[in-house]
């Protein structure tokens, strides 16, 4: 049986680049099936996008059994794809990291894909929708699965396309075209940054490495190669490639300062600003992150500026969800704060842990955005949370799988419990003070808002009587699988780390320690018991603080609403500064470079107009002229014939 | 006397140059496209006078003088053909053969 079994999975492990072309096929069929003017079926594209990111999960699931079977195998099958001093090449390369990353992909890509079909059903752009779905399931597959670092690099500009489509789908909205435009180009300033990383990374490998022919920079090298790279290069140069590479990974991360193209995400259509928030383009940064590890983990300044950038990111983020009013904004600035935390695991060592977190958060925060996506649409899009208020009654599936998410989220109970609880033990190993208290005061903000965002949607008074439950069977049985997977995944996940999931060495998640476990669980039920009195009692106390709070002149409050003004100043930055020097340079361009070719055309001209002149059209004065020329040549030849046999020559 | 009516090579010579010359003033002044045609007979008939001339004073053991001037008619035939055919469609567009007036090249 279990060798059956082995047999199965180095099948599937060898032939996992059928998962990577799998969507592309079913995009074309997806065109051919939408073009078909009265024979298009919606039911057909649904099936054939589940049969592909199903086939993707079993495909990850075999090749995960395999990876755990042989901790160090690793499958690698490459084809050369550029050939010059060096060689670049073009495969797969599948080892347990990846192979986890591609089953949480795919879950929660067949998780979003069955919601859509009843979230997108009535909209006319729905085959557009699936096929977008499938190129981005094509992306980050190839994202996963790349062998090498410039194969990376390449399949990260297309997630950085796909994600700039989904946030754009609906391009007639104004303010959708904006965020689209904003996300591509605040992660093309990071990616800018990754790809000058990468190309110092190469030339140093080539300089270094040519003896031995190993300058792929395939992943499976990496380790080796950065070694080199840092016993030959200076400190500081190593500093300076460490932190090119690590900017591309705070630009898909969102991370301060490049953070607030996260909150654009919210334009696209809910399941695909889910997928973005948790396995999308977020997926993409802290994957790099994870991949980069050996060449982070060398140098102790750079580990330092992860983890201030993430602590940060995550204390900004956290705090300025807690006063936003639109339920979308309030989860994306979620996910930022979130991957902060995610980086902080990185910066202070505990990679496993770090990975644990980031699956956890992505599949709740799938989670969330999914049910906030359908009570939104149940409410006649009304997104923002002020204006709702006892959903429970009438929606119990969305308040109850919301109830899970939060909890998890905060890191209570179920998945969440065990994920936080292992990295708050490891920022607590880092021995930092602030960065513990940071971490505390990040929990205690995360349970707030989570808390408070509950309170507000699914309790409390009836503000509005405007909601129904219109829900499709595909949006309540997606919703209560990924549930079930929010309940279940860290339980299960909890004790695979650091048996076969590390990477440079074993480091197991310590996530039992009773005085830290209470300390978390005081922490998130203190924030959700001044949630509770804040928004739910009516307690003239608390009233009277939250008015305090609330009050439109307080800085705390006008930093944290307007997002630390990151927004405006970035605005600002685009459109008043960056728009006229683009001006400026336009009319460089048109009246001075512009010019030169004006005068020149006009010189041209001229010339031309007086030439032309002297062409009658009349063909006997050609014969004439060159009858003319003909007999003064002729002369001229004559004459001098005759000086030339005078002289006697 | 004798030099004047033993007729040798260069009275020839000077014959087809007078032919040639006739005909290159009159494609200058010629107004009419068929007297241009004609013209441009009379040089190319000069020519073919010149090539059995030399054929038959200075090349006599050789035949490619004279076959030469064969394949010049033959061509002058060509070309008058042409020629003609031109004529004839320009004369429709333009209901004249007056040369004066085919100007459209004009700069």
């Amino acid at each position: 049986m279990n060798a059956v079994l082995t047999t199965i999975s180095e099948y599937f492990v060898q032939s996992i680049a059928t998962v990577l072309f799998l969507p592309l096929w079913v995009v074309l069929m997806i065109f051919i099936n939408s073009s078909i003017p009265f024979l298009a079926s919606k039911k057909m594209t649904l099936n054939l996008t589940l049969g592909s990111s199903f086939l993707g999960f079993v495909f990850a699931v075999f090749s995960l059994f395999y990876c755990i079977k042989n901790p160090q195998a690793l499958v690698e099958n490459n084809i050369t794809w550029m050939s010059t001093d060096f060689q670049i090449s073009f495969g797969v390369f599948v080892d347990n990291l990846s192979a986890l990353m591609l089953v949480f992909t795919s879950l929660i890509c067949f998780v979003v894909q069955l919601f859509s079909f009843g979230y997108m059903k009535k909209d006319e752009s729905f085959h557009r929708f699936y096929i977008y779905l499938n190129l981005f399931m094509f992306c980050i597959f190839g994202f996963i699965l790349a062998s090498n670092v410039i194969q990376s690099y390449v399949f990260l500009e297309l997630v950085g396309v796909i994600t700039y489509l989904l946030i754009g789908f609906w391009y007639k909205k104004r303010s959708a075209t904006r965020a689209a435009r904003k996300a591509f180009i605040i992660n093309r300033i990071g990616d800018v940054c990754l790809l000058i990383g990468i190309v110092v990374l190469v030339y140093f490998s080539v300089v270094f490495n040519s003896a031995q022919n190993m300058v792929t920079l395939s992943y499976s090298t990496l380790q080796f190669a950065v070694e080199t790279l840092y016993s030959m290069v200076s400190d500081n140069a190593y500093l300076a490639i460490g932190v090119l590479i690590f900017l591309g990974i705070m630009a898909k991360t969102a991370q301060i300062p490049m953070q607030n193209w996260i909150v654009g995400t919210i334009e696209a259509p809910a399941p695909a600003t889910a997928l973005m928030n948790s396995f999308g383009i977020v997926a993409v940064g802290v994957y790099l992150c994870a991949r980069f590890y050996p060449l982070f983990i060398l140098s102790k300044s750079l580990m330092i500026f992860i983890t201030f950038i993430g602590i940060v990111t995550a204390l900004i983020g956290a705090y300025v969800a807690m006063s936003q009013n639109d339920l979308r904004k309030i989860l994306a600035y979620s996910t930022s704060s979130q991957l902060g935390v995610v980086l902080v695991g990185f910066g202070v060592g505990a990679f496993s842990a770090s990975i644990f977190c980031f699956v956890v958060h992505g599949v709740t925060k799938a989670l969330m955005f999914l049910v906030g996506g359908a009570l939104i649409t149940s409410l006649k899009n009304e997104a923002d949370i002020r204006y709702m208020g006892a959903c429970r009654e009438k929606l119990p599936l969305y308040a109850f799988s919301f109830f899970i998410g939060a909890i998890s989220l905060c890191g209570a109970l179920f998945s969440g419990f065990y994920s936080e609880a292992s990295l708050f033990n490891s920022v607590l190993d880092f021995g930092n003070e602030f960065l513990s208290f940071g971490f505390l005061l990040f929990v205690f903000m995360s349970a707030f808002y989570l808390f408070r965002a509950y309170f507000l949607i699914f309790e409390g008074d009836k503000k509005d009587d405007i909601s129904q439950d219109f829900s499709e069977w595909t949006i309540k049985c997606s919703i209560v699988l990924l549930s079930l997977i929010v309940i279940f995944i860290g339980y299960i996940l909890r004790g695979c780390f650091g048996d076969f999931i590390f990477f440079i060495s074993p480091d197991k998640l310590n996530y039992l320690n009773l005085v830290q476990n209470v300390l978390l669980l005081f922490v998130v039920f203190g924030a959700g018991f001044i949630a509770y009195q804040l928004y739910m009692a009516q307690n003239k106390t608390y009233i009277i603080l939250k008015e305090k709070a609330l009050n439109k002149s307080n800085l705390p409050y006008k930093l944290s609403y307007n997002a630390f003004y990151f927004d405006k100043v970035s605005d600002w930055f685009a459109e008043s500064l960056f728009l006229r020097l683009c001006r400026f340079f336009d009319f460089i361009e048109k009246y001075v470079i512009g010019g030169i070719f004006v005068v020149l055309a006009l010189t041209t001209r001229v010339f031309s107009y007086i030439f032309s002149r002297s062409q009658t059209g009349n063909v006997q004065s050609y014969v004439t002229y060159s009858l003319i020329v003909l007999s003064g040549v002729l002369a001229v030849v004559a004459v001098l014939y005759i000086l030339g046999s005078l002289m006697g020559v | 006397m004798s030099v004047v009516f033993n007729i040798g090579l260069y009275h020839y010579l000077i014959l087809a140059l007078v032919i040639f010359c006739i005909g290159l003033w009159g494609i200058v002044v010629c107004k009419n496209i068929i007297k241009l045609l004609v013209c441009a007979e009379f040089i190319l008939n000069a020519a073919g006078i010149n090539f059995v001339a030399f054929a038959s004073y200075v090349d006599v053991e050789n035949l490619s003088g004279l076959v030469f001037s064969l394949f010049i008619t033959i061509f002058a035939i060509a070309e008058l053909v042409l020629g003609v055919l031109l004529l004839i469609s320009i004369y429709k567009y333009k209901r004249s053969a007056d040369v004066e007036k085919l100007t459209d090249m004009k700069g």
